[in-house]
C-alpha cells in the first residue's frame, strides 16, 4: 500500500470500534443521569413527575403484583415526551413484602434517560 | 516523490482552519454563557428549584400528619392536618395546622378553636411559603390522595407562569 492512499474502510471501521469502546460507558453515565453538569429544568420536571407517580402508586389499595406495565405518557409533560411506568411485584429476598417500582424515561434512544423510584411496602402498617 | 514546495500543504491549511473554528465557537460560547439570557435562565431555575423544596417540606409535612381534616372531599383554598407529635402524642383536637392560599400566597397557618394566625415559620422557610401564585387549589382524590396545584409567576418575568403539580399519599389518612 503507497503512503499516499487513504485508509481502506476495514481500518475505518476498526478505529470507530476502538472509539466506541472507549466512548460508551459515558453514554452509559449520560442516560442514568450521573453527570451532574446537566441537571437542567427537564430533569427537575421529570423527578417532580416520577414522585407524583410513586405517590399515586402508594395510594392505591394494596396490590400483590402488577409484574409488567408498559409506558405510559405522563399527563402535563408531554412536551418532554416523559413516559412513566409503575410496577409491583414481591420483594426477591422478602417474600411477605411487596416492592414498588415508579420509572420514569424521556428522550430519544440513544441518548434517553430514565429515573426510577424504589418503595419497599409491607401488609402491615406501623 | 513529489517536489518540496514553499508554503503551506493542505493538510496544514486544514488543520489551521479546524482549530481556528473551535476557538471562534469556543469565545461565542463563553460569550454566551456571560449572556443575560443565561443569567435569566439560571435565575428561574432556581426560584423553580426553590418552590419546589419548599413543597417537598409541605408534602413531608402533610403526608406524615397524624389526621388530615379539612378537605374531607373536593377542592378547598386552604388544607388544615392535625400534626404528629414527637412523642407519637396526639396534640388536643381544637389545635390544627395547614396551609391556605391567601391573597396570592401560600402561607403556613395554624387554626385553634377561636382564631387562625399566619405569624410563624415553617421549617427554614419564611412566612410566605411561596409569593405571586395563583389559582391554588388543594384537592382530595381519594381517601388516601391529596392534589396541590398553583400557577406562579416568576419574580420580573411580565408573562408566563408555571403550574406546581403535587400529589401526596395520606400514610394515615
Amino acid at each position: 500500500m503507497s503512503e499516499t492512499s487513504s485508509r481502506s474502510i476495514f481500518e475505518k471501521l476498526i478505529y470507530l470500534g476502538i472509539a466506541t469502546f472507549f466512548l460508551w460507558p459515558f453514554v452509559q453515565l449520560w442516560s442514568i443521569k450521573a453527570i451532574p453538569v446537566f441537571d437542567t429544568d427537564t430533569h427537575l420536571r421529570a423527578s417532580v413527575a416520577l414522585e407524583n407517580l410513586m405517590e399515586e402508586a402508594l395510594s392505591r389499595p394494596y396490590e400483590r403484583g402488577i409484574p409488567r406495565s408498559s409506558f405510559k405518557p405522563v399527563k402535563g409533560c408531554e412536551d418532554i415526551g416523559l413516559q412513566g411506568r409503575i410496577e409491583i411485584f414481591p420483594h426477591p429476598d422478602m417474600p411477605a413484602n411487596v416492592m414498588i417500582r415508579a420509572t420514569v424515561r424521556w428522550g430519544m434512544f440513544p441518548l434517553g434517560k430514565s429515573l426510577s423510584l424504589e418503595y419497599l411496602r409491607a401488609r402491615t402498617r406501623p | 516523490m513529489s517536489a518540496h514546495r514553499a508554503g503551506m500543504t493542505v493538510w496544514e491549511v486544514v488543520l489551521f482552519t479546524v482549530f481556528l473554528a473551535v476557538a471562534g465557537g469556543a469565545s461565542v460560547f463563553f460569550f454566551f454563557l456571560n449572556s443575560e439570557d443565561v443569567q435569566y435562565a439560571q435565575r428561574k431555575y432556581e426560584w423553580v428549584q426553590d418552590i419546589n423544596r419548599v413543597l417537598d417540606a409541605i408534602c413531608l409535612e402533610v403526608s406524615n400528619s397524624a389526621q388530615f381534616e379539612h378537605p374531607f372531599n373536593g377542592s378547598s383554598r386552604e388544607c388544615f392536618f392535625r400534626v404528629a407529635g414527637d412523642a407519637g402524642t396526639l396534640l388536643p383536637e381544637e389545635s390544627q395546622e395547614g396551609f391556605a392560599f391567601v391573597d396570592n400566597n401560600l402561607l403556613y397557618v395554624s387554626r385553634s378553636g377561636d382564631s387562625t394566625s399566619n405569624l410563624r415559620r415553617f421549617g427554614s422557610f419564611e412566612n410566605p411559603l411561596v409569593i405571586n401564585c395563583r389559582e391554588g387549589r388543594f384537592t382530595r382524590i381519594s381517601s388516601d390522595l391529596l392534589e396541590i396545584r398553583f400557577l406562579a409567576q416568576a419574580p420580573g418575568a411580565f408573562s408566563g407562569s408555571r403550574e406546581f403539580l403535587r400529589r401526596i399519599n395520606l400514610r394515615n389518612r
